[in-house]
């Protein structure tokens, strides 16, 4: 059953967030168009991939999702809830089931709290529950990401690197929320680290039925963890559909050249089919009409006259392209 | 043929003429930690043929870093190095401060490291600081101004960086990484080096750019003949452009192998547990290895992996196993997995 | 490890602390300690400017009075003066600096202007024009001091409050939905204590200096009173032959002042760097 079958657990529309960049005198002199213009849907329980480069708009997709960046313009909307310009209440509110993972979890914890401290604060800011019930929920917390119970008096740089992820990961959950924004969670990590934190990351799905956005540049891990893939490109979605589909015949000539650049152990070098020049423009400057175009091999004149949208490819996909590759 | 003292785990192994340009046998060094004495580097050895390039791989604390740290001579103050030899074209750079300096100076190292930006001033243009590099170089009594500006212009083009002369002029901050790595590269090369050491050169960059520089460090190593010693932890850009991979583990170095014949079937437990823990289409979530590095002040006895390793025997928990193999291909392992047959 | 713990590793701190220690001690117990304690407001004439000796160990002014036992007593008038003024200074500043730096913009700004116009003025010189309207007393002293020396705890806690906004942990509590009062003093304050508290410790040094120069230029409370600017003033007309008059306040003011810097300079050593360090290998620090 296609994902849009089922009420989406979040729906975003035209999402831009643009960031206002300034000279030395302090005077606006253009924008950052980080974000310019996503819309797509996430189904509840369901791992969606965002993938791209640097500059591709990923992160800052993720953060403004979770209220950390306001939107320029668009809709949010959650659980059927408007949650663009949410204001402190009912924010306070909304936030509660949809979380940001930040790369590097244990940063998010305050370095002069304890452990427990930090770990009962979402409890304390959103729910009204006594502190024996606050203890009882951290316990709990704690046994789910496998930490003794000794950790919720240490202090975050007391305890390993490993053990701090854990330790954010279960602060996260502490509110029970139902959809995740994981930003970079494998990131810089070592392969045996990277493995043990996708299997915590399944199993947490599992065991609280959870939905993640899972954004990682590393095509790899997003191949294996999500069901549905968006691939981004400065500031927008090019491709959209199931990742194993949109992996093995890609449709967008930006998620071929960018397949095309993985190392493929066992394979052919990469110098023998890989194609891509230059870099991605900045997202101050942003080329006429498809954005791709200056990088791209199938360019015609309609790419530079008119941007492409999102439209259906068949298969349930859908690519941002005058002249889609055939499948 | 070989002439590098002899140590217990070098004296098996005959010298092999691809492996004559640096040669690093049996050292240990150690660093002064919190607690005790990190043992970082456990009895090491590595070798590098002439125009060879060399994957190091290892995960964190496994030493890779020290590893090409004490190759181009500049461990941390503090760092002890014991026994061992470290030898550029058979000669021995340990054996004496002065002899140090002297095969040093005649034997450049270019490098390559993982940060551009750190490892440029934001005050200067690239162009200044390319300069910087040349003047030091072994030809400087023959570089006027405009004869540098010109050797400079031209290594940036073979890097493939777009319009060298503007290049020259710009200043860190106004190129991206990928543009930086380029000119790091660049850099490097221009002492004219026999080596190249790059640690983690690509992963800080983008994956369309990581292919671009990988594919592009490949092609200059092999047409300039530059042996390249390549420190990552990353097992697909070391398929992308090893000859021969190196695999360490905690200090110790586990595995070592042409790529291919590495990839297909690495023999040590680790390596294998290693490849099996990488992300692969349709193979499920990865296994991860149980259990966790080893702290490096009070590593485990005999072999470092041996609390970690399915094909453990007690023999492992006392005694440093020996390199079984050449210097192209040898495994430090009691039970290693046995090899495939040759197709 | 605590706080005093530290300390005691350090030897710059700990050399400050204990004269800090000792000199409050001394003005806590000057009624004990002093040998002549009446001597603090009657006179002798008979004995005056003596030179020191062992009845009168630094000596006596030109009433006659201990030297000596005159200092106790100031000690305590310079120490309450200074801690009330640098208490109520960072009780000014402290919250406004918070204020301004979380919300940056038009309050922020705002906030920092009217900073910078207290700056502008010259301490001493504000200082003097309170004290000299107000009259020489010394609730106008700590007043005046105050109201001249919030401004650099505002400019301190601006800046490290605009810093920590930018931390990772301050994001991640906003983004929880934590309220700005709940961030400011839980969040914020922790992580900018030590910067205050290495701040005022140098700040106590510093207020000493004026509230001893206001003493000296006769703003201070009046005589007999013993304060110590005060004594150096008198002292002035009776030098160099009785140099004991005015060595004794000024060498007691210089090491009170040196003890303050020096126990900021050695809080600086032991407060930072721990706090901001993270201890345990992940995985290891050695690759």
């Amino acid at each position: 059953m296609p994902p849009e079958a089922i009420a989406p657990i979040l729906a975003v529309e035209s999402l831009a967030t643009h960031f206002p960049m300034r000279n030395a005198l302090g005077l606006r002199t253009g924008w950052l168009r980080a974000l310019d213009g996503v819309t797509l849907e996430v189904a509840p329980g369901e791992v969606l991939g965002v993938v791209g480069e640097s500059g591709c708009g990923k992160s800052t997709f993720g953060k403004t999702l979770c209220g950390i960046n306001r939107p320029t313009s668009g809709r949010i909307l959650f659980q059927g809830e408007e949650a663009t310009r949410a204001r402190s209440a009912e924010a306070r509110r909304l936030r509660r089931r949809l979380q940001y993972c930040y790369q590097d979890p244990s940063a998010s914890l305050d370095p002069n709290w304890t452990i427990g401290r930090s770990l009962a604060e979402p409890l304390v800011i959103h729910t009204g529950l006594t502190r024996a019930e606050r203890t009882a929920r951290v316990h709990a917390a704690l046994e789910d990401v496998g930490l003794p119970k000794g950790h919720l008096s240490l202090y975050p740089h007391e305890i390993s690197g490993g053990q701090q992820r854990r330790v954010g990961l279960a602060r996260i959950l502490m509110l029970q929320p139902s959809l995740v924004v994981l930003d970079e969670p494998t990131a810089g990590l070592d392969l045996s680290v990277q493995a043990h934190v996708l299997r915590l990351l399944m199993d947490l799905r599992g065991r609280y039925a959870l939905g993640y956005i899972f954004i990682s540049h590393d095509l790899a891990v997003v191949r294996l963890i999500c069901g549905r893939v968006a691939v981004m490109y400065l500031g927008r979605v090019v491709e959209l559909g199931a990742a194993e589909t949109v992996f093995r015949s890609p449709a967008h000539p930006y998620t071929a050249a960018l397949l095309s650049a993985l190392p493929v152990i066992g394979g052919s070098r990469i110098s023998e089919h890989f194609r891509l020049e230059g870099e991605p423009p900045s997202p101050a400057r942003l080329p006429r009409g498809c954005r791709f175009r200056p990088r791209c091999s199938r360019a015609a004149e309609i790419c530079e006259r008119q941007e492409p949208e999102l439209a259906p490819a068949g298969d349930g996909r859908r690519v941002a392209c005058h002249f889609p590759l055939p499948s | 043929m070989s002439s590098i003292r002899a140590s217990g785990g070098m004296a098996r192994q005959r010298a092999h003429p691809l492996t004559d340009l640096v040669r690093v046998a049996d050292v240990s060094v150690d660093f002064p930690a919190p607690g005790g004495t990190a043992k970082v580097l456990d009895r090491v050895n590595l070798a590098v043929g002439t125009g060879e390039i060399v994957g190091l791989v290892g995960e964190s604390g496994c030493g890779k870093t020290t590893l090409a740290r004490l190759i181009l001579g500049v461990l941390p103050a503090g760092a002890t190095v014991r026994g061992g030899a470290l030898c550029f074209e058979e000669r021995d750079v340990l054996a004496s401060p002065r002899e140090e300096a002297l095969v040093r100076r005649a034997f450049p190292i270019g490098f390559v490291p993982q940060e551009p930006r750190a490892a440029l001033s934001p005050l200067f243009p690239i162009g200044a600081q390319a300069g910087e590099v040349l003047r030091w170089s072994r030809r400087r009594a023959r570089s006027g101004r405009a004869d540098a500006r010109r050797r400079i212009a031209e290594m940036f083009a073979r890097v493939q960086l777009p319009d060298p002369l503007a290049i020259m002029r710009r200043y860190p901050h106004e190129l991206s990484g990928g543009q930086l790595q380029r000119v790091l590269i660049a850099m490097a090369l221009l002492r004219e080096p026999r080596l190249v050491v790059a640690d983690e050169p690509t992963t800080a960059l983008d994956v369309t750019i990581q292919a671009q520089i990988l594919t592009l460090l490949r092609g200059l190593a092999l047409e300039q003949r530059v042996a390249v010693l390549f420190a990552t932890h990353d097992l697909g850009a070391a398929w992308e452009i090893c000859d021969r991979i190196t695999v360490m583990y905690a200090g110790q170095e586990a595995e070592t192998a042409p790529s291919a014949v590495f990839f297909a079937g690495p023999r040590h437990p680790y390596a294998a547990l290693l490849l099996e823990s990488m992300p692969r289409p349709g193979a499920g979530l990865p296994e991860s290895i149980t259990g966790a590095v080893p702290n490096l002040i009070d590593p485990p006895p005999g072999c470092r992996f041996h609390p970690r390793c399915p094909r453990a025997l007690p023999v492992c928990r006392s005694e440093r196993p020996p390199a079984r193999g050449s210097a192209v291909e040898s495994v430090r392992c009691h039970s290693p997995i046995p090899a495939r047959d040759a197709a | 490890m605590s706080l005093l713990g530290r300390i005691a590793r350090d030897r710059v701190a700990l050399a400050g602390l204990i004269v800090i220690a000792a000199i409050a001690l001394a003005a806590i117990f000057a009624g004990q300690l002093a040998t002549f304690p009446q001597d603090v407001d009657t006179y002798h004439t008979a004995q005056r400017l003596l030179p020191p000796s062992a009845v009168h160990w630094f000596g006596t002014n030109q009433m006659g009075g201990d030297i000596y036992s005159r200092l106790l007593f100031g000690a305590r008038i310079t120490l309450v003066t200074a801690v009330i003024a640098v208490a109520v200074s960072v009780l000014i500043g402290v919250p406004m600096g918070l204020v301004a730096g979380y919300w940056s913009g038009f309050l922020g700004d705002l906030l920092m202007r009217i900073s910078d116009i207290f700056l502008a003025v010259p301490q001493i010189v504000l200082a003097i024009a309170i004290a000299a309207t107000l009259g020489p007393q010394i609730q106008n002293v700590i007043l005046a001091l105050s109201l001249t020396y919030w401004p650099f705890w505002a400019r301190l806690v601006y800046a490290e409050t605009r810093n920590a906004k930018s931390e990772i942990y301050i994001e991640a509590a906003i983004a929880l939905g934590a309220s700005p009062w709940r961030v400011m003093v839980l969040h914020i304050l922790p992580a900018i204590a030590p910067s205050i508290i290495i701040r005022t410790s140098i700040g106590l040094g510093g207020t000493i200096l004026t509230a001893s120069a206001l003493g000296f230029l006769g703003l201070g409370p009046p005589p007999p009173s013993p304060e110590w600017g005060r004594m150096i003033a008198d002292a002035r007309a009776f030098l160099p032959g009785a140099w004991w008059y005015a060595a004794a306040p000024g060498i007691a003011i210089l090491i009170l002042v040196m003890a303050f810097n020096l126990l900021g300079d050695g809080l600086r050593d032991v407060l930072d760097p721990r706090l901001r360090r993270h201890g345990s290998p992940k995985g290891a620090s050695f690759d």
